[in-house]
């Protein structure tokens, strides 16, 4: 019991597979190392171009790595820099809850190595591909095969066609079918015991929503308001309008402001956990938009061209430059990018975008903390 | 008790509605399929064995269809088993083929190739049919008469099989399947399964509708002289017409009588009672492109209007013989313009000389005509000899 408990605190997030965010790629004279989250450099940018880290467990093991480009060949490294597989591979990928690498050497053959480049299936294959039950599908000569974990041949590479056909619990053998010109017959291989299928799974306590205290509570008879203009498609969602002046009022969620503002037009809204629900206006002076939040207060004062939302931030444009606004903490940033490319959301819901001057052709990324990982 | 009776009737009625939309299908289902022709493992979005199986309407229909991907049309292939009549949509093009014709080797046939199958020698049957790379693989057994094989069985492909011989995997596109892959599933709608045959192709009416219009601009209407002339007929002929709907059910049923000369040239049809415009006959004489129509009293006709038409036809079926027996043939012909498949039953051996519209001489006993909403057209006729005379005042 007491290994269970230490096992689910120890491996809260052991399964997930996602971009971990204590190192994120940095980049400096175009050479590409890590920071953490600050800007601070761990891992000097020496790379062409590099990854973000994944972890990666079997059992109560677990191996935190990122893969690495140089000289337009890949490597991998562990987050304090050692180099697992040196970068002279034309493909490396980690196979799922495994410390095993299939990879594609110089000489375009496949095979598989171990977190410490041994070799467990030697790269003499034309392919091979991980598939069910831990095994690797080989293929040679135009014939397929198939390797286990260990990288032991358990159905010979002379097939053209094999299916996994189901697994036997109590004789702990998997059935396959297999077949070439000669023969179809059924095969029988050993059953792979996952050492993380007895680990169990949990997640972190889910940190919910402060409740919202009424922000502002509409009375129907009140003198704050002439005129209550619903929402397009939103039901409970109202501009209140005295004047000509506007403000909010979300009926459900007892959010809102009195009318303030000369020009407002609803946005968007979104929701998550830990925040709650968060509305998002539009606020206009002098044709140049501006943005505030349900309460009415003002996230971006009415100075930009263009407020465009995109996944996990807005696009921004002031006096003809792109600036990116983190929807996750409120931070605008302008820098000497042009152009932003995608967001991502590490894990622990940190946010980065990767942003590219496409003048000089640079990228980098920008963190939802204002940090711009270059230098 | 009324409830009771109710519930019985509904019920009564349920399993009658499933006895008579029997609609069945066969659709490949494999994963973990891993294979060395990388060509053949791409079974994702394009997947080269999306193919479904299905015997509609209790085994009236039975259709390959392979599901379209990308910008290609895979063919599909219909066999109407009540016409003898296999029909196969290549891109925009319908062909009708009789079953012979489709299948010329009766279907699944013997090839000399062999191998261990779980531990039994099989013997490789290919197809006769371009239409899908599909063979099978038999072996000692005894047959199953369900599943997929019993499809195959119903749709009459498995005629090369010796007895005590059973299907025991089948190959698509090179890709080997166990009789398991085979998912059986239900369907409501015998109509849609058939889609793709019945309007899945662009319909070259066009040139159709072109000539048509033409003839009618041709037309010109023909007045009356006061002109009275004796006619002669030879034949006899007594018909019944009836629309059944998609489901069976009768949408009307008429009788006509026509009289005709040897060759059919020249034609009279006499109606019981005058139609919604007071007209009780209407005369074709082809060999003066005249058409009359009047009322009649017993022999004499009254010219009301006619006219000069071009009796050309713009299109002729082209038939196929089904079957003969004794002076009877059976043919089967299909529209090329739209889906529309007849089984034709005519007699050109008394009557070589008779013609007809859109098919060829010979005077028609039976013609049943499905149509692209499945509504089918069933039309006999018997024939006199006699002499049959009438006075026409134009």
């Amino acid at each position: 019991m007491k290994k269970i408990i230490l096992l689910v605190l120890l491996l809260s997030t052991a399964y997930t597979y996602s971009q971990n965010s204590e190192l994120i790629p940095f980049v400096s004279n175009s050479k590409w190392g890590y920071s953490n989250r600050d800007g601070k450099l761990m891992i000097q940018p020496v790379y062409d171009s590099v990854g973000f880290f994944k972890r990666t467990s079997i059992g109560l093991k677990d191996l935190t790595f990122s893969y690495v480009y140089q000289n337009k060949k890949i490597g991998v490294i562990d987050a304090q820099n050692k180099q697992l597989l040196p970068p002279t591979y034309q493909y490396v990928k980690n196979v799922d809850e495994t410390f095993h690498f299939i990879a594609i050497n110089e000489a375009g053959k496949s095979g598989l190595v171990s977190n410490d480049n041994r070799v467990i299936i030697p790269f003499e294959y034309d392919w091979l591909d991980e598939v069910v039950n831990f095994s690797f599908i080989l293929k040679k000569n135009k014939k397929i095969g198939l390797a286990d974990v260990n990288g032991k041949i358990v159905i010979p590479v002379v097939y053209d066609q094999i299916v996994f056909v189901d697994e036997d619990e109590s004789t702990k053998k998997c059935r396959w079918r297999v077949s070439n010109e000669k023969v179809t017959e059924y095969l029988f291989t050993v059953s792979y015991e996952n050492p993380n299928s007895e680990v169990f799974q949990t997640v972190g306590s889910i940190e919910t929503a402060k409740s919202n205290l009424p922000s502002y509570v509409l009375d129907d008879n009140s003198k704050d308001f002439e005129e209550k203009i619903p929402i397009r498609y939103e039901s409970n969602l109202f501009l209140l309008r005295k004047k000509n002046i506007y403000g909010f009022w979300d009926f459900k969620e007892k959010i809102g402001f009195m009318p303030k503002f000369k020009k407002l037009d609803y946005f968007f809204n979104a929701y998550d956990f830990k925040r709650g629900k968060t509305h998002y206006l539009l606020i206009e002076d002098n044709d140049k938009k501006g943005l505030i939040d349900g309460y009415g207060n003002v996230l971006l004062e009415a100075n930009y061209e263009t407020i465009k939302k995109e996944y996990h931030y807005l696009e921004v444009i002031r006096n003809s430059e792109t600036g990116v606004f983190f929807l996750s903490t409120n931070k605008v940033v302008f820098s000497d990018f042009n152009k932003i490319k995608t967001a991502i959301e590490l894990d622990n819901d940190f946010v980065i975008v990767l942003v590219q001057n496409t003048t000089t052709n640079h990228y980098y990324y920008i963190g939802e903390n204002g940090v711009l990982f270059k230098n | 008790m009324k409830q009771i009776k109710k519930i019985l009737s509904c019920l009564l009625f349920f399993c009658v509605s499933l006895f008579y939309a029997q609609n069945k299908g066969y659709s490949i289902n494999i994963d973990r399929l891993y294979l060395a022709d990388e060509s053949k493992s791409n079974n994702s979005d394009d997947s080269k064995i999306k193919i479904k199986f299905s015997s509609l309407d209790n085994g009236n229909y039975f259709v390959f269809n392979r599901l379209l991907y990308g910008n290609k049309t895979g063919k599909v292939l219909a066999y109407f088993k009540a016409f003898n009549t296999v029909v196969i949509r290549s891109q925009h093009k319908l062909s009708y083929l009789t079953f012979k014709e489709a299948f010329p080797k009766g279907g699944f046939y013997k090839t000399t190739t062999s191998k261990s199958l779980f531990g039994q020698q099989a013997t490789l049957y290919a197809f006769d049919n371009d239409v899908l790379d599909i063979k099978l693989w038999v072996a000692p057994g005894a047959r199953t008469g369900t599943g997929f094989e019993g499809y195959l069985n119903a749709m009459g492909l498995l005629q090369n099989l010796p007895k005590g011989n059973t299907i025991i995997a089948v190959s698509i596109l090179g890709i080997e399947l166990d009789m398991s892959n085979f998912k059986e599933d239900t369907y409501s709608n015998v109509k849609s399964n058939l889609s793709d045959v019945l309007v899945g192709f662009k319909e070259p009416k066009d040139s159709l509708l072109s000539c048509v219009d033409e003839k009618k601009q041709r037309e010109k209407p023909f007045v009356a002289n006061g002109e009275k002339i004796d006619l002669l007929f030879n034949y006899k002929i007594s018909s019944k017409i009836s629309l059944k709907d998609s489901k069976g059910k009768m949408v009307f049923e008429t009788n006509t009588l026509v009289y005709s000369n040897k060759d059919n040239s020249v034609s009279l049809q006499i109606f019981d009672e005058p139609n919604s415009e007071g007209i009780s006959f209407i005369y074709s004489n082809k060999n003066l492109g005249q058409i009359i129509e009047g009322t009649h009293n017993n022999d004499k006709l009254f010219m009301e209007n006619g006219k000069l038409i071009d009796f050309q036809d713009c299109y002729i079926l082209k038939e196929k013989i089904n079957a003969k027996k004794s002076n009877i043939t059976q043919l089967i012909a299909g529209d090329e313009y739209e889906f529309k498949l007849h089984l034709i039953e005519k007699n050109d051996v008394d009557f070589p000389d008779f013609t007809n519209q859109i098919i060829s001489n010979g005077f028609v006993s039976k013609r049943i005509t499905l149509t692209k909403d499945l509504e089918m057209q069933e039309y006999t006729s018997e024939i006199e000899l006699g002499t049959y005379k009438f006075k026409l005042e134009k």
